[in-house]
């Protein structure tokens, strides 16, 4: 059996290696290589009825594979035509499985230059090879081919199907052809395949290589054929449908498609980045015949997004029906949803002239959407944040693909019926036409929001446009965010405001626009700078801003500005260059800090030319400039001028000229930054020390003439230089202390002042050296002989009442630091001083040490001597309020030294004190005695003075007792008692005080003087007190007459109003008197002595007293203006408890001439009534003439005569020039009525004017003789004559400028 | 005080030699560092005696001539031109023919203590100062056409009707009432201008009070 087997198996390898020597055999002698080719010739001519011509044919073993080379296959193509199939070359992989199965399976297959030629005619006749009938009325089915091909690629191949060439050159993957042939009788035979390509690419020219997979299955027959299936899957679109040509002689066909498109696709694969997002789905049927086409179809859009610069928009949808043929493409329901609306309208395309017509009406679009659409760096419109529901009707015209495009139409805004917060409404009617040829868009229309009007007419286009513009803006704050973004993003934001008006053109491009025009603003402001208006010509591009004269004027302040700023996109950029004028007159300080935003403590009138330029980030000023009246803490010079440059690194001021009164400084100064040095060259000439006001006190003013002289660099806060002092004439106070000189050396940390002193009385030296660090320590030494300190006490240890000069010897040591004033400490020892207060003169015995620091004065020994004064002090003041003190005042003290702590006292005489003052300055704490002995004290606000007084002040704490205090007042006797207490202070005083008085005389008011017996006390304290009791009048003497009573009535007229000038204390002092006439109590004047009975209440305040009761005039004798009257009754009745305003009723007769004439005043004083009567009887004037001049004569004069003085409007107003004239020249000339006017040869007001003028002269005490009269003319004279009866009566007789004459009674009223 | 006690003791120890000269002038005040002397004193005395009829205390005359100091220094530094003799000359020759006859002025001008020259000076002096102060403050004052209303309304129609005068429409009279306010401003601004420059500048009077 094995023998078999082995046999067996000997056979078969000796069978199979004779078959491989014969397949060597063959493959070497290329038998093989001859059989395949014709075998592959055999079976495809075979299999598609064709014939195949084959250039060459290799057959490779490894890898298996077959190469062709010139491979054609002809159909049923005609002699001159191409063949149906032609490759230049083919390789073809042969898969293994190949060799096992029937199909054809190609691994790899690479075809070079393939051209199908496919030809079908209108009576179907085609290209196409036909396989061989078998039989011709039997059907059969037979499958031509099946080929699959792993790979596949074909190269700069084409396909013609009649006259169109179809590139192919595409590879992929997996690659199915299958093709059956049912055969059949009578024309019955037909082709059916299914081709499909998996994962195929397809490059275009300038496509993207993208894959994608497609299928198809197809029926070819004779008569005609269908796409039954086709599917194209791209990676996220895909196309389906089917056709059908039912007859290949009608060329007519059916088809139906459905497509969804994603517009990504297309920006991908077809490289058009700029198209839109969003898918498209559309499905119809198509229907065509030769000359007859339609399509009926519907399309969705969704989700479409732009991302345009001029228009960028998200979630915009359409759809809509298509219908088309022949003659036009029509969607007549078209719609989209877009921008918070929807557009609705038709849209027709001629088929013809691919002209495409849309009318479309568009609602409810959001303006604020759309704006925002169409918002971009260059067209920041958004930030308007205008709000609006948009309506266009439009006709929307273009050809093809949008050539040619035109559009008119008209655009409505209107306000939505609520607008959303932050938004503004607007309202607008617009008519646009567009055309795309040129890009021109014609407008005209209005805009208007709640603050800004906007009217344009002209065309916009990107080349020249010419738009008028006229834009009104009463709130610029609504266009806040507009301006900010156009101010570039670097800049910090600002708020404007104000209104504005801009009237013309947007010019050029309108991508690069300009705006040239006048503008005019109203209280605009930009910032925090504000002015009160502004106007000029204004140009305004992407690449720069021109302001042109620009008027710009706040308050004051009056500038004409030229500007131009280079501007890059409308940016105004670091590196921007600009340059400016501006010119100012006399500008106020105030104004331009204001326009600043600054607030220094400085004034001055600017007057300056400013030019500058350079970049924003680099600017420069220069120019030169003069501040008149300048004025800085205290620091006033007439005048400042000198030359400003002004750059990033460096401020400097040249060329510096100031007047400071008599004074004059010069020089220049420059500051470098950031280094922060400095360098200076400063000098002072006779600089007054009494114009500085930060080193004057009221307590110490100093004057003296300050010279100097300074220079130096270095750090600002520690410079190193040298220099000169000099103070000539230094005076503080009143007195005359001499000359100091210093020299001043710097070397950056110390400051050193070394001074020497030519002094009227005296002699100083000292030094001082300042640490230029922090606060600036500072420490020296003087040393002084004999030196006149009067200010100085009075300032250092203020006692305000030094009456005499001092004289001091010591040594004073300074320490402290400079920039802390408080810190200052002088440390005295005093060898010996003297001095005088309130006249008291007083000097030391021994050493006097005080220890100064600011308001503290320690006196740590002082023994102090003078007339009636011995006494010592010791301890602690502080001037501060609420600080301690500790100071005890032992033994004899002359009064006269207590006029220095009361104001307003004025004494006399000595007192034995032994005192210690604790408490605080403010409110003391008094403890001890003193003994009064022959004092005298007046008090400024009370009427009466005390002299001889005699008695004790007993000081306990905060209250002094009266023990047996008598004097003598006005001639009477005064006995006081009671008390003073001052617990809260001196200021606040308290006392009670009883007084007993006889036979005093009080004069009170000015001009009255009353002889009176009184029980009174008073009690209250400094601000208010009350003063009451019994009073018998005993005589009543006015010095003035009854011009005295009219005085003190007047004063008391207004009810509730203090009299001016009266002490807090006098209108606060309240009485409360009954006040009663003695016997035979008189009331008498110069000429006049009157018996009167008076019982009257006295209430009110000193200053405003309140009357009540009565004064009965019982007899007496008046002379009055050269007659004598005899008073035949009076009364005077206080009945308004108000109004000190008694009611009269006075009869009085006199004779003069051969006239008895009674006088009777009636009513109250304040207006009383004058009846005149004579015997024999006279007409009253004549009488008021006989009373006041004596005759009769001059009364018809008076009635007849019209007011004289009249000179007219005219008159009157040049009289009041005059005045104000003659006001000035009066003050720096001590006269009233003669002047030369300053402009009388022709400068002022009147230039043909001369000058008026005018000459009192004052005859007699009563007479006065006025002449005025014009220096140019001899007949414009004034002559008045002035003739003072009495007091309150005057008799004027005037000629006046037109020569008629005029004579005034004046009665005058005398007011205090 | 001292100063009046050295002048005293020198005064008694120069008694003989000075009973044999006579005393020309002196000075009676210091203003800053310059000087007021008693003829400058008893100048403008006497004229105010021929303007007024009576002359102001010394202590005022001194205050006047040290204000018109100060105005005078201002001006200097401004670099102000003084009139003209011409314009003095015209002026005092306007006064001079009020008078009738040279020979009546000259009377006049005898029993006030002055000359000719003198009343021309001080003539020239009260125009330079005046228009000086014209010129310095007439920039700064502002008038509103309210407050010409209010002067028209409130003082001159009131004026005008208590002289029973016909009263012009303000348009007639707006110019001149415009100058009437800048003059008051003027007047105000120099008050207060003077009272101010009065605290920078010492005044001090020498030897006591001067001679009326």
């Amino acid at each position: 059996m094995k023998a078999k087997l082995l046999r067996i198996g000997l056979w078969m390898a000796a069978a199979l290696a004779v078959l491989a020597v014969a397949v060597a055999a063959a493959w070497e002698t290329g038998l093989l290589e001859r059989w395949a080719r014709a075998e592959l010739i055999q079976q495809v001519e075979k299999a598609t009825g064709g014939r195949v011509d084959l250039g060459g044919f290799h057959l490779r073993l490894s890898p298996l594979a077959v190469e062709l080379d010139g491979f054609t296959l002809h159909g049923r193509e005609a002699a001159d035509e191409p063949p149906f199939v032609h490759i230049d070359k083919v390789t073809v992989g042969i898969d293994a499985r190949a060799l096992l199965a029937r199909r054809v399976i190609l691994g790899e297959v690479d075809v070079q230059k393939p051209a199908v030629y496919v030809r079908i005619d209108r009576e179907g006749h085609s290209n196409l090879p036909t396989p061989a009938r078998r039989g011709p009325s039997k059907p059969w089915h037979e499958q031509l081919f099946s080929i699959t091909i792993d790979h596949l690629r074909l190269e700069d191949g084409v396909l013609r199907f009649n006259d169109r060439r179809i590139p192919l050159s595409a590879g992929g993957g997996r690659f199915s052809f299958l093709m059956d042939y049912f055969g059949g009788g009578a024309g019955r035979d037909f082709y059916q395949g299914q081709i499909g390509w998996q994962d195929m690419e397809v490059a275009g020219q300038d496509w993207l290589p993208f894959p994608s997979t497609w299928s198809a299955r197809f029926t070819i027959g004779r008569r005609g054929g269908a796409l039954d299936e086709f599917q194209w899957q791209l990676p996220h679109s895909s196309v389906e449908g089917r056709v059908q040509w039912p007859d290949w002689t009608q060329k007519s066909f059916e088809a139906h498609y459905r497509a969804r498109l994603d517009l990504g696709d297309i920006r991908t694969l077809l490289r058009k980045p700029h198209t839109p997002v969003g898918s498209i789905e559309s499905t119809g049927d198509l229907r065509y015949a030769p000359g007859d086409w339609s399509l009926k179809g519907y399309y969705s859009a969704r989700g479409i997004g732009m991302a345009y610069k001029w228009f960028h928009e998200r979630g915009m949808s359409s759809r809509g029906t298509i219908l088309a043929n022949g003659q036009e493409v029509v969607i007549p329901d078209f719609e989209a949803w877009v921008m918070g609306g929807e557009v609705a309208g038709k849209v027709r395309m001629d088929a013809r002239t691919e002209a495409f017509t849309a009318t479309t009406r568009s609602h409810d679009v959001r303006l604020g959407q759309l704006l925002a659409a169409v918002q971009n760096s260059d067209f920041p419109v958004q930030t308007l944040h205008w709000e609006a529901g948009v309506t266009i009707d439009s006709v929307t015209q273009w050809r093809a693909d949008f050539r040619d495009m035109t559009s008119r139409g008209d655009v409505k805004w209107a306000p939505l019926e609520a607008t959303p917060a932050g938004k503004i409404p607007a309202r607008a009617a617009i008519q646009y036409d567009y055309r795309m040829a040129g890009e021109t868009v014609y407008s005209q229309g209005t805009i208007e929001t709640p603050h800004t009007q906007v009217n344009l007419r002209g065309t916009i286009n990107d080349r020249d446009s010419n738009m008028a513009t006229d834009l009104k803006v009463s709130d610029l704050r609504d266009w806040d965010d507009l301006i900010n973004v156009l101010r570039g993003s670097d800049a910090p934001p600002a708020s404007v405001s104000g209104q504005a008006a801009w009237q013309g053109t947007l010019t050029g491009p309108i991508s690069h626009p300009l705006f040239s025009g006048q503008a005019q603003a109203r209280d605009p402001g930009y910032d925090r700078v504000h002015w009160d208006s502004l106007a000029g010509g204004v140009s305004y591009s992407p690449n720069g801003l021109t302001l042109t004269d620009m008027k710009v004027r706040r308050g004051r302040l009056d500038a004409t500005l030229s500007l131009h700023m280079d501007l890059t996109n409308w940016a105004f950029l670091p590196e921007s260059e600009w340059n400016y004028r501006v010119q100012f007159v006399h500008a106020d300080s105030t104004d331009l800090q204001e326009l600043a935003g600054t607030h220094y403590p400085v004034h001055a009138w600017l007057s300056g030319q400013f030019q500058g330029g350079g970049t924003r980030s680099h600017p420069e000023l220069s120019g030169p400039f003069q501040l008149d009246d300048f004025a800085w803490k205290g620091f006033t010079f007439s005048r400042i001028s000198g030359r400003l440059e002004l750059d990033p690194s460096l401020v400097r001021v040249a060329e510096v000229a100031a007047v400071f009164g008599p004074g004059r400084l010069s020089g220049e100064l420059s500051y470098q930054r950031p280094s922060g040095n400095v360098e200076f060259d400063v000098a002072g000439r006779s600089l007054p020390l009494d114009a500085i006001r930060p080193i004057q006190t009221p307590a110490l003013p100093l004057a003296g003439r300050l010279d100097f002289h300074f220079r130096g660099s270095g750090a600002a806060r520690a410079p190193q230089g040298q220099g000169t002092v000099r103070i000539s004439s230094l005076r503080a106070g009143n007195d005359m202390i001499g000359d100091l000189a210093g020299r001043v050396t710097a070397d950056g940390k110390r400051l050193d002042l070394g001074l020497s002193a030519s002094l009227v009385k005296g002699k100083l030296s000292g030094a001082l050296a300042l640490t230029m660090a922090d606060g600036y320590p500072l420490e020296g030494r003087l040393t002084a002989q004999g030196i006149d300190l009067d200010p100085f006490i009075q300032a250092g240890l203020h006692l305000r009442a030094i009456t005499g000069h001092s004289s001091i010897d010591g040594q004073f040591q300074f320490s402290g630091e400079l920039l802390h004033p408080e810190t200052i400490a002088i440390d005295s020892n005093v060898s010996h001083i003297e001095f005088a207060y309130e006249n008291v003169k007083l000097e030391n015995v021994g050493p006097v040490r005080l220890v100064y620091r600011k308001s503290d004065v320690r006196v740590q020994q002082a023994d102090l001597r003078g007339a009636d004064s011995n006494f010592q002090l010791s301890g602690e003041v502080r001037f501060h309020r609420d600080q301690p003190l500790d100071l005890r005042v032992a033994g004899a003290l002359n009064l006269k030294l207590a006029q220095g702590f009361v104001p307003g006292l004025l004494s006399q005489g000595s007192a034995q004190v032994d005192a210690l003052i604790e408490g605080t300055f403010g409110q003391p704490r008094i403890s001890g005695r003193a003994h009064l002995g022959n004092a005298s004290l007046v008090y400024s606000d009370l009427p009466i003075g005390l002299s001889a007084v005699n008695g004790d002040l007993v000081f306990s704490s905060d209250r002094v007792s009266f023990a047996n205090v008598q004097a003598e007042a006005g001639g009477g006797k005064l006995t006081l008692g009671g008390s003073a207490s001052f617990p809260s202070g001196l200021r606040r005083t308290q006392y009670d005080i009883s007084i007993d008085a006889r036979d005093v005389r009080v004069r009170w008011p000015t001009g009255m003087s009353w002889l009176v017996s009184a029980k009174a006390r008073m009690a209250g304290n400094t601000q208010a007190a009350t003063l009451g009791g019994q009073i018998t009048l005993n005589r009543l003497l006015l010095t003035n007459g009854p011009d005295s009573l009219a005085v003190l009535l007047m004063a008391a007229k207004q009810p509730g109003v203090p009299s001016e000038g009266a002490s807090p204390f006098e209108r606060n002092l309240q009485l409360d008197f009954a006040v009663n006439s003695g016997a035979g109590s008189l009331m008498e004047w110069t000429g006049a002595r009157i018996e009167t009975d008076a019982s009257v209440r006295v209430r009110g305040t000193w200053s405003r007293p309140s009357v009540l009761g009565h004064v009965h005039l019982l007899s007496g004798r008046i002379d009055y203006a050269g007659n004598t009257y005899q008073l035949t009754r009076g009364d005077m009745n206080f009945a308004n408890p108000l109004v000190l305003d008694p009611v009269m009723n006075l009869e009085a007769t006199t004779t003069i001439q051969q006239y008895e004439i009674t006088v009777d005043l009636t009513g109250p004083a304040s207006a009383p009534q004058f009846s005149y009567r004579s015997d024999p009887p006279l007409p009253e004037t004549d009488v008021i003439s006989l009373l006041a001049l004596g005759t009769t004569g001059e009364a018809s004069e008076l009635r007849t005569t019209g007011n004289a003085g009249q000179y007219g409007a005219t008159a009157l107003l040049s009289q009041a020039v005059s005045s104000e004239v003659g006001g000035r020249i009066a003050r720096l000339f001590g006269i009233s009525r003669f002047s030369v006017e300053p402009f009388a040869t022709g400068t002022g007001l009147q230039p043909n004017e001369a000058a008026r003028i005018t000459i009192e002269q004052q005859v007699t005490p009563n007479l006065s003789v006025t002449y005025a009269t014009n220096a140019a003319s001899n007949s414009q004279q004034v002559i008045q004559i002035e003739y003072a009866v009495s007091r309150d009566i005057s008799i004027v007789g005037l000629r006046d400028i037109n020569g008629t004459f005029g004579l005034d009674v004046e009665f005058k009223k005398h007011f205090k | 005080m001292r100063a009046g006690l050295a002048i005293v003791l020198l005064s008694l120890w120069l008694g003989p030699a000075a009973r044999a000269q006579q005393v020309v002038d002196r000075i009676v005040a210091r203003v800053s560092d310059d000087v007021i002397t008693q003829s400058d004193l008893t100048e403008l005395g006497s004229f105010q005696k021929l303007a007024d009829g009576k002359e102001q205390p010394a202590s005022a005359r001194i205050r006047e001539l040290a204000e018109q100091w100060i105005v005078r220094q201002e001006a200097a530094l401004s670099g102000f031109q003084p009139p003209s003799a011409g314009e003095a000359q015209e002026a005092l020759a306007g006064i001079e023919k009020r008078f009738g006859s040279a020979q009546a002025f000259g009377k006049v001008l005898q029993e006030a203590g002055l000359t000719e020259g003198e009343v021309k000076r001080t003539l020239a002096r009260q125009i330079f100062l005046s228009r000086f102060l014209d010129y310095k403050f007439r920039p700064e004052v502002q008038v509103t056409e309210r407050a010409i209303e209010d002067y028209y309304r409130q003082t001159l129609v009131p004026e005008l009707q208590r002289e029973r005068q016909a009263v012009p429409s303000i348009e007639n009279v707006a110019r001149r009432i415009r100058e009437v306010l800048v003059e008051r401003g003027i007047t105000q601004r120099a008050q207060a201008w003077l009272d101010g420059m009065r605290t920078r500048w010492k005044v001090q009077t020498i030897g006591g009070s001067p001679s009326p």
